[in-house]
């Protein structure tokens, strides 16, 4: 359980640390500038079966911290905080039995579970980001447009993530 | 009283959840409202901080380049120099005094973006600089935006590139004068609004600050016309500007103190009433 503890914290730095001083400043000019957010791999990989309270009040300070960086007010802490209450019903219907059983790791289970997971939290995390973000649902399209390019930019780099650190065939 | 004790227990999380969500979101109406974000901005001591040690190793990269500007501008500038020390007569005061009326000050960017629809840039002098909220922030080449918020080491500044951003410019040429603002498209082209129909306007002009108001002095380059349309209405231009500053690459910035402000204000403020 300690375990757990210290690498939550390393992530906690590590992913607030990568995102200020890398990702923010990666854009994809031709997906209408869309950008990568892999910070959310921190609360994608939060364990599951601990108290939900103490969960979301460490994802909305990770939002908080990210938002003081990149002067956003309190959007990226509204969108993790969504997302992590959001998580336990998103890793429900993914994962299904494994989730169910409490016996789920990430590097023991399908592809295309894992996909679904990703992009599903992707795509929530980013309409909640952006519509804050922008304020103004004169531009929703915008708002549509940048959340979905972003959501394929974030999962492919959030699937590599995985690809590389969790699996097993390595 | 027992079924609300239980209620409470049993849906604690989802309420836990509603209350951090309020939070955020009061926090993220706070930022869309101009001059009143108190709590989460770059300007803070840790934010600034760490802005600051990343400024020092990423200004090595770019030192060939600034260093290329900063000459180019003090060629110009002892250009002037020359031509000027002839013609002033400095015992002039109303010549003196429209000189004296700006100080500048530089500065470093530590952090800035150009993506989103609002954007800031953060510099590396505070109010113990002698920073204050609504200087005027300009590059050798053009105008940057203007100062939002003031720590003591650290100060955030409205980028042009800002959706709540508003500058009185005007055409070099003539004086038809209209408000800056920016659509949210791209990063090097703002709209010069509310020109008057009368307007001679060609593209490739020049757009300059208007100085009708307190923070820019009159003459700031800020870009030429890339192209312009009559708006709905028919009376007035919207007009699309190149930049002359990259403002993806800002660096090194000036900030501009109007010393005479509070004299205005308050001259303006006394004759409202």
């Amino acid at each position: 359980m300690n375990n757990t503890l210290v690498i939550n914290s390393i992530r906690f730095v590590v992913f607030i640390l990568l995102q200020v001083f890398v990702f923010n400043y990666v854009s994809l000019n031709f997906l209408g500038g869309a950008i990568c957010y892999p910070c959310i791999i921190f609360v994608l990989m939060l364990p599951m079966h601990t108290n939900r309270i103490v969960l979301l009040a460490v994802s909305f300070v990770f939002g908080l911290i990210l938002d003081m960086f990149g002067n956003t007010g309190g959007a990226q802490a509204a969108a993790c905080l969504v997302l992590a209450y959001a998580r336990p019903l998103i890793l429900a219907s993914s994962f299904r039995v494994s989730y169910e059983h409490q016996n789920l790791k990430f590097n023991d289970v399908d592809l295309k579970e894992i996909i679904i997971y990703v992009v599903v939290s992707c795509l929530l995390y980013h309409l909640v980001l952006f519509s804050l973000e922008v304020f103004n649902f004169s531009h929703f399209l915008f708002i549509l447009k940048q959340s979905l390019f972003s959501t394929v930019f974030t999962s492919v780099s959030v699937l590599i993530y995985f690809g590389l650190t969790q699996s097993k065939k390595i | 009283m027992q079924q609300i004790f239980n209620f409470l227990i049993k849906s604690r999380n989802f309420l836990w959840f509603l209350f951090l969500l309020i939070i955020a979101v009061s926090l993220t109406i706070q930022s869309h409202t101009y001059h009143s974000n108190k709590f989460i901005h770059s300007s803070s001591l840790l934010t600034g901080a760490v802005f600051n040690i990343q400024n020092d190793i990423s200004t090595y990269f770019r030192l060939k380049a600034y260093n290329k500007r900063l000459l180019n501008e003090n060629t110009f500038l002892k250009q002037r120099l020359n031509k000027l020390t002839g013609s002033i007569n400095s015992t002039d005061a109303y010549v003196k005094d429209t000189l004296d009326k700006f100080e500048y000050i530089s500065a470093n960017v530590i952090n800035s973006t150009y993506r989103k629809k609002k954007n800031y840039l953060t510099l590396n002098k505070g109010s113990r600089d002698s920073i204050i909220a609504d200087m005027g922030v300009i590059t050798d080449v053009g105008i940057v935006g203007i100062v939002k918020k003031v720590s003591s080491k650290y100060s955030t500044v409205i980028s042009i590139l800002n959706k709540n951003s508003k500058i009185n410019a005007q055409l070099k040429r003539t004086n038809h004068f209209g408000t800056l603002v920016w659509y949210g498209e791209e990063p090097n082209v703002v709209q010069l609004i509310d020109i008057p129909r009368l307007a001679p306007l060609r593209v490739g002009d020049t757009i300059i600050t208007g100085g009708r108001s307190t923070i820019f002095p009159k003459g700031i380059n800020i870009g030429t016309i890339r192209d312009f349309a009559l708006n709905d209405d028919q009376n007035y231009f919207t007009v699309n500007v190149d930049l002359f500053n990259d403002m993806t690459d800002v660096g090194f910035v000036q900030l501009i103190k109007n010393t005479e402000v509070n004299e205005i204000k308050q001259l303006e403020n006394s004759s409202n009433e």
